[in-house]
């Protein structure tokens, strides 16, 4: 058979996945049908697009994959112009997904290419249960962490606990800080996941709040200041208003405190663009990094679909700040990995004179539940719902309640949040001497 | 519009958990992005791998890029490369236009040009661009133009970085005859504070914390440095003026330490205990520096030749020359001048940093005056070097660093230098060095038969799927190489090769192309250390490896 030269288009993949071998793996059959099923059948999300989004939609459509939808609740900034080639000047504004993905259309004509202008969490299960792959290009653990157990919850097992594999969508996962990046291939229920190793992601690190108030030295404090103290203390754009990051009057009040701070303690270095970056918590980001971790993911995508080569097992750093270095590794499930693993429920001791409101606050500080707004049932009754509205209002007055009067000793608690989809059981304890972590 | 870079300029300062120091992430900061504006990218044959390490260079915002590329734009091109489109394909349009079109569009601030020319007629009319610092990224599997454009890179002092992927591999190699970094980004606290040989100001400064009669809170908030040196003192005091200097020394130091303590956990003590080792830390130049001044380029005749040839690191080798005459001198190296985060309150913490850059200016004034001295003497404006720069580079002098690589002739011709290297890989168990092998055959085929091992020719996709002739033909090309490694370990990677063709598949170019554009940052700006030789990804096993060739 000779192809048109129209045909050529594909004859670099055409190439790998019709030949076998020596770096294939072992199920590798070679043969037309892999990239037809890559060409017409995956399916694949790719979440975020933003600088490893937009690299990521380019290198899957040019892998072959012509079944792609992308999902981001962003509009694009003047700031991601450096790296989210996707987007222009005249962009600015827009919504990311959407931008992206006429983009990708645009350039590569056979696609069926969809954007979701959405917040992931807002998404039902049968969402996401449509896909064969799904590809995550995110800067934010919680969503991660969502992601990963809502690809865990999809999993079926039969009656004697078989994993049903066509209910498996393997999840890859990039992420990059500068010079630096890692990849990684999550088989929910199977491989590690995520949560087997939130450890890798230490928690957001904050100034001690005694520091700030009391002896700052660095730049930083004094716009901490004036952002977690000064701020909720006078309100300055009305009552609730929340610190925007992204609101240049915002920035400007912080950054105007920080300076009035930073001279009465003699302090330099507080700028307009460090006040930005301690709000935010920005982090810097590169054009090449993205590209190296996008196309390490794409490439990992397309090797999961066609097994042309082995899938990466299941991690790989990158290094770039000193010569160029990756290291693939292995992480190790977690047997009694609260997300895919035996649920076993999570001991949590009290004080039984502890109101709840206590013991939401201690559940709120655990590293590693790190939760933000729980809610809790127990067996018999709902001890405290944080939304809606309305079952808040039902709820709270449990909240100014001790523990002894809610639960039994030993009883099991059930723990919802936003930010886990799977949710988890406790168990509590009544210690007398229990203590509250600062 | 410098909004638009503000992510990758950002100076953002990262407290790391209490496992590691404390370090400025400054990402390039406004001295490296002024450095890419000044620079031009050349892109001899627009690949994929090569639009794509364009593609990450005219994002951060480099002056200006050229395309060298004689061929027309081709369907296959659509498959792999994603700056061209279909009517570039159907209308058969120049390959170098066409990206440069594309690839234009990226960013409106960067100045585009296409040469619809070969590579020997770029070379020949090649006229370098006044006030650009020009940059020359290889993407021809031809390994003839890789000898002649490498060749002509390294006669004119022009870095040149070689960039190429095939099937799941892609190669990335360096040669550049010396690179001079101004900051490596290592940080070394330990060796900056200097507090193994305290400076007559800070010892004074110390002074004003009488440790015995402060109140508890004030206690608690003495700067571990302050409280680090009074430790220094109190040892030499009971030691006969003898310097602190064996592990039980150390001891010694931290019983005292402990015994100042109010509470078991006052931190600031923590703090000092942890760093205390720093009393002992050596204020002598590390071997690397060590090396560095002693480099003949950096004495008085060597820079004068410098002058006279134009040499493109001359004002480093001008700097290293005077903070050696500095260190000759005053027998350290000049002070940092900054002083990392700690325990402390406002007034002392603010206090001791006045202390030290005080002391840091006077230092680097120091270091200026022989700058200004060197320039006199090799015939230069004694102002040729600003203080600012001056001064930049004293702070940094515990992160500079000199690289020399082999040029691509002496590795392609010096057997012993590619056996060492790719020994040194072999023996650490890092199986991709075979790569390197499996591609240098892959280039003989194609120079010996004009076609690649493995590749499908005119679109002809169903008898040559059946490899076996070509790689027999490759395994035999590989003999030479039978002294360097062991043949049959060789053979799979050969033989993947083979089925690749002559594929290039997108995922593995975008990945190549991040990393050369990655060290192109790095060589412009001088900031990071570069790859050392050959960079080779195994994208099948998702592993690399490095072989150095650098000295």
């Amino acid at each position: 058979m000779t192809m048109s030269e129209e045909e050529t288009k594909l004859q670099d993949l055409k190439l790998v996945t019709l030949r076998n071998g020596p770096f294939a793996h072992e199920n590798f059959s070679p043969g037309e049908e892999l990239l037809n099923f890559v060409q017409n059948e995956c399916k694949v999300l790719v979440v975020g697009a933003g600088g490893l989004g937009c690299e990521l939609l380019k290198d899957l459509a040019l892998s072959g994959f012509r079944n792609i939808e992308v999902i981001d609740l962003d509009v694009v900034d003047v700031t991601n112009l450096n790296r989210q080639f996707l987007f222009r000047q005249q962009d600015v504004g827009k919504p990311k997904a959407q931008v992206a993905a006429a983009f990708i259309a645009s350039r590569i004509k056979d696609i069926h290419i969809k954007g979701h202008y959405a917040n992931i969490f807002d998404q039902p299960r049968e969402f996401y249960k449509q896909f064969n792959l799904v590809v995550a290009g995110l800067d934010s653990i919680d969503a991660r962490r969502w992601l990963n157990e809502t690809l865990i919850d999809l999993v079926e097992t039969d009656s004697d606990g078989n994993i049903d594999v066509s209910t498996v969508i393997p999840l890859i996962d990039g992420g990059t800080e500068g010079f630096r990046g890692q990849a990684r291939v999550i088989i929910p229920k199977i491989s590690a996941c995520f949560e087997c190793n939130l450890d890798l992601f230490p928690p957001q690190i904050s100034y001690p709040l005694c520091t700030i108030a009391n002896t700052p030295r660095l730049p930083e404090h004094c716009i901490e200041y004036a952002s977690v103290i000064l701020w909720p203390q006078l309100q300055p754009f009305g009552a609730g208003t929340k610190v925007d990051g992204d609101n240049p009057e915002h920035v400007k009040w912080i950054f105007e405190r920080a300076q009035e701070r930073a001279n009465q303690f003699h302090i330099q270095g507080v700028t307009y663009r460090l006040s930005q970056g301690v709000i935010k918590h920005i982090i810097p980001a590169v054009a090449s990094t993205n590209a190296i971790v996008a196309a390490s993911c794409a490439n990992e995508a397309f090797k999961l679909a066609t097994y042309v080569a082995d899938p990466l097992n299941n991690y790989m750093l990158y290094n770039g700040e000193s010569g160029v270095y990756t290291y693939a590794f292995e992480n190790e499930r977690k047997e009694d990995c609260p997300a895919c693993g035996r649920a076993q429920a999570k001991t949590i001791c009290v004080n039984p004179k502890w109101t709840l409101a206590d013991l939401i606050e201690v559940l709120r500080q655990d590293s590693e539940l790190r939760v933000k707004s729980p809610s809790l049932t127990s067996s018999s009754r709902a001890l405290y719902y944080s939304t809606p509205p309305s079952l808040e209002q039902a709820t709270k007055e449990n909240l100014t309640q001790p523990l002894d009067c809610l639960l039994e000793e030993g009883s099991e608690v059930f723990l919802t949040d936003p930010a886990l989809p799977l949710g988890r059981k406790l168990q509590i304890f009544f210690h007398k001497c229990s203590k509250k972590n600062k | 519009m410098a909004e638009r870079y503000d992510r990758q300029i950002r100076q953002v300062d990262v407290i790391s958990s209490e496992f590691e120091t404390t370090f400025f992430d400054r990402f390039w900061g406004e001295h490296g992005q002024s450095a890419l504006k000044n620079c031009s990218v050349y892109l001899l044959e627009a690949s994929a791998t090569g639009t794509e390490t364009l593609k990450n260079l005219i994002l951060p915002g480099v002056g200006s890029f050229t395309v060298i590329d004689d061929k027309e734009t081709k369907w296959r091109d659509l498959g792999r490369n994603f700056f061209v489109d279909q009517d570039a394909a159907t209308s058969h349009l120049p390959r170098a236009e066409t990206t440069r079109q594309w690839l234009q569009e990226l960013n409106d601030e960067v100045l585009g040009h296409s040469l619809n020319i070969s590579i020997d007629s770029f070379l020949e009319e090649y006229k370098p661009e006044d006030g650009l610092f020009p940059v020359f990224v290889c993407c021809s599997l031809d390994e003839q133009i890789l000898w002649k454009t490498s060749e002509f890179c390294w006669r004119h002092q022009i870095p040149f970085i070689y960039a190429v992927s095939c099937g799941f591999f892609g190669f990335v190699r360096i040669a550049i005859p010396e690179h001079c970094v101004w900051d490596t980004r290592e940080e070394l606290v330990s060796q900056e504070l200097r507090l193994s040989e305290p400076f007559e100001e800070l010892e004074q400064y110390c002074n004003n914390f009488p440790l015995e009669s402060m109140d508890d809170t004030n206690h608690s908030l003495v700067p571990y440095a302050v409280i680090l040196v009074k430790a220094l003192k109190a040892f030499k005091d009971s030691h006969q003026g003898r310097r602190p200097e064996s592990r039980e020394d150390q001891e010694t130091i931290r019983a005292l330490l402990k015994s100042w303590m109010r509470t078991a956990t006052e931190e600031n003590f923590v703090e000092a205990l942890k760093h205390c080792h720093f009393i002992k830390s050596s204020i002598e130049p590390n071997e690397s520096l060590q090396r560095i001044f002693n480099d003949s380029n950096a004495e008085v005749e060597s820079i004068r030749q410098k002058v006279y040839s134009k040499d493109r690191n001359l004002e480093f080798w001008i700097l290293v020359a005077a903070v050696k005459q500095f260190f000759i001198e005053e027998h350290k190296l000049p002070l940092k001048g900054s002083v990392p985060d700690m325990i402390s309150d406002t007034e002392s913490f603010v206090g001791l940093q006045r202390v030290y850059k005080k002391r840091a200016e006077k230092e680097h004034w120091n270091v200026y005056r022989h700058v200004e001295n060197i320039c006199k003497q090799v015939g230069l404006e004694t102002n040729f070097l600003s203080p600012c720069q001056v001064f930049e580079f004293c702070r940094n002098i515990r992160s500079i660093a000199v690289m020399r690589y082999y040029s691509i002739q002496e590795e392609m011709t010096n057997g012993s230098i590619l056996k060492d290297a790719l020994g040194s890989c072999l023996a650490r168990n890092e199986q991709d060095a075979y790569l390197y092998v499996a591609f240098r055959c892959y280039l003989k085929f194609y120079q010996q038969q004009g076609r690649f091992p493995g590749q499908v020719m005119d679109g002809n996709l169903t008898s040559p799927l059946d490899y076996e002739q070509d790689y027999l033909q490759l395994v035999q090309l590989a003999e030479e190489y039978s002294e360097t490694c062991d043949i049959e370990k060789l053979q799979v990677y050969l033989k993947e090769m083979c089925r690749c063709g002559d594929s290039e598949l997108h995922s593995i170019a975008a990945l190549t192309g991040g990393i050369a554009a990655q060290e192109v940052v790095k060589i412009i700006t001088k900031q990071f250390q570069p790859l050392r030789g050959w960079f080779i990804f195994n994208g099948a096993r998702s592993t690399s490896v490095t072989i150095p060739l650098c000295t």
